[in-house]
């Protein structure tokens, strides 16, 4: 597996639009699932992935892949800097979509009927709303953690800095998000 | 390492990864139970983390096939086979580059400083001479033939072109020997080069001139000093 790997890489660094399309076919729901949560909407998510594919394919001839290092590992590298990038650009361009907005949020909410789960719609939506308001780095190491589920040494190698700035940044979000999200929510 | 509340901080995240070993486990542990704050902060940093993913709604799955259509078509152009080198790293352009100069480098030192190559003329009988040995062994017949000239034993004597480019390979034979300092060696190549002027320059219709000649090949005792030269195992001198 891992050795068929390395030939599309090697293949795609020729110009092989085949091996770029097998690249992008292997490693396109990780990076959209990472924009995804990042961004909470489909189209920013889209533009993230393209993007990402964009630089990587851009940037293969240049770059020395070798046995260590993976084409996956780089690309993910190279999404996580899109979406920090997308979202500063958005900014001057407002707020992005609004996972409530979203079809597919609105599609969740309409399957609501019980009284109960009100509730625990409004908590989720006041959690999102929370995340959305973390500054753009440490966002990403919560969304790193809490839903593409990495471990401290991962984050930090897939961020480029140390194990000590990542959890600095994760203690930070922590005290943000409890400071704006009530103790008593999902009661 | 005691563990404290700021120790207890920095393995929060290492024990939710289930990293921690079992001793360092079993004090983050016991600190937990005594000190509510680390207790507060642990149970704070679970609560937020399943908040965060009980949020979290489906990732939806986009068209990846106009996603891929959006990327290819941004894609530069697959360069030309002709110019694929070009796609070499460039650490190994400039090796080539730097190794392509060392050979260059090497070239031009052994032309411009190498010792000037003189074309040997082709001798007597043998297309070279690599040493003075192998001279001798191409002289010895010629002065045998005037030797035996001399005795007036009726032999031929060999001819005069033979002996012109003897003395040419001679003169080059000379240049090594002054610089071997082997003086025995130049004493006998000064006596060769007096008969072989002798020889070049002789009337071969007159057999008195003939007989002059093998007497002073006989008297110099020339045939007898390049045979003794021969075996005396000298490191030979080359030309």
């Amino acid at each position: 597996m891992n050795g068929n790997h390395e030939n599309w890489v090697a293949m795609a660094k020729t110009g092989d639009r085949g091996a770029m399309r097998e690249l992008y076919e292997r490693n396109r729901s990780r990076i959209f699932s990472l924009a995804y949560r990042y961004t909470g909407n489909t189209a920013d998510a889209e533009d993230i992935l393209q993007d990402s594919f964009i630089k990587a394919f851009a940037s293969l001839q240049k770059c020395q892949l070798d046995e260590n290092s993976y084409f996956a590992s780089w690309l993910y590298r190279i999404a996580i800097n899109c979406s920090m990038d997308h979202f500063r650009r958005r900014r001057g361009m407002g707020d992005p979509l609004a996972l409530d907005e979203c079809p597919e949020a609105a599609a969740v909410k309409d399957q609501v009927t019980p009284e109960g789960e009100c509730a625990r719609d409004e908590a989720r939506r006041l959690v999102r709303s929370s995340l959305k308001n973390l500054p753009r780095r440490r966002r990403m190491v919560v969304v790193l953690r809490h839903y593409q589920q990495l471990k401290i040494g991962e984050i930090a190698a897939a961020m480029g800095c140390s194990e000590g700035s990542i959890k600095k940044q994760l203690f930070q979000a922590l005290r943000q998000l409890r400071k704006e999200l009530p103790p008593s929510l999902g009661e | 390492m005691k563990m404290n509340c700021k120790r207890f901080k920095d393995l929060v995240f290492i024990f939710q990864d289930g990293r921690l070993a079992e001793q360092e486990k079993a004090e983050f542990e016991r600190h937990r139970r005594s000190c509510p704050d680390c207790a507060g902060l642990l149970g704070d940093a679970g609560r937020i983390g399943g908040w965060l993913q009980d949020a979290a709604t489906p990732v939806p799955a986009p068209d990846w096939d106009k996603s891929w259509r959006l990327i290819a078509a941004s894609l530069p152009p697959r360069p030309d086979r002709k110019w694929r080198f070009a796609l070499a790293p460039h650490w190994a352009l400039v090796a080539s580059g730097f190794l392509l100069f060392f050979i260059l480098g090497i070239a031009s030192a052994r032309l411009f400083f190498s010792p000037a190559r003189t074309e040997t003329p082709a001798p007597s009988d043998a297309p070279f001479l690599y040493s003075a040995q192998d001279y001798f062994a191409a002289l010895q017949p010629v002065m045998a033939s005037y030797a035996n000239a001399a005795d007036s034993l009726g032999e031929a004597p060999a001819d005069q072109d033979r002996v012109r480019r003897l003395l040419g390979d001679l003169y080059l034979l000379k240049l090594r020997a002054a610089k071997s300092r082997d003086t025995s060696l130049q004493h006998l190549l000064g006596d060769i080069e007096l008969v072989l002027l002798e020889i070049a320059h002789l009337d071969r219709s007159d057999p008195e001139q003939v007989r002059q000649v093998g007497a002073m090949i006989q008297e110099k005792g020339i045939s007898m000093k390049m045979k003794v030269y021969k075996f005396e195992g000298r490191k030979p001198v080359r030309i």
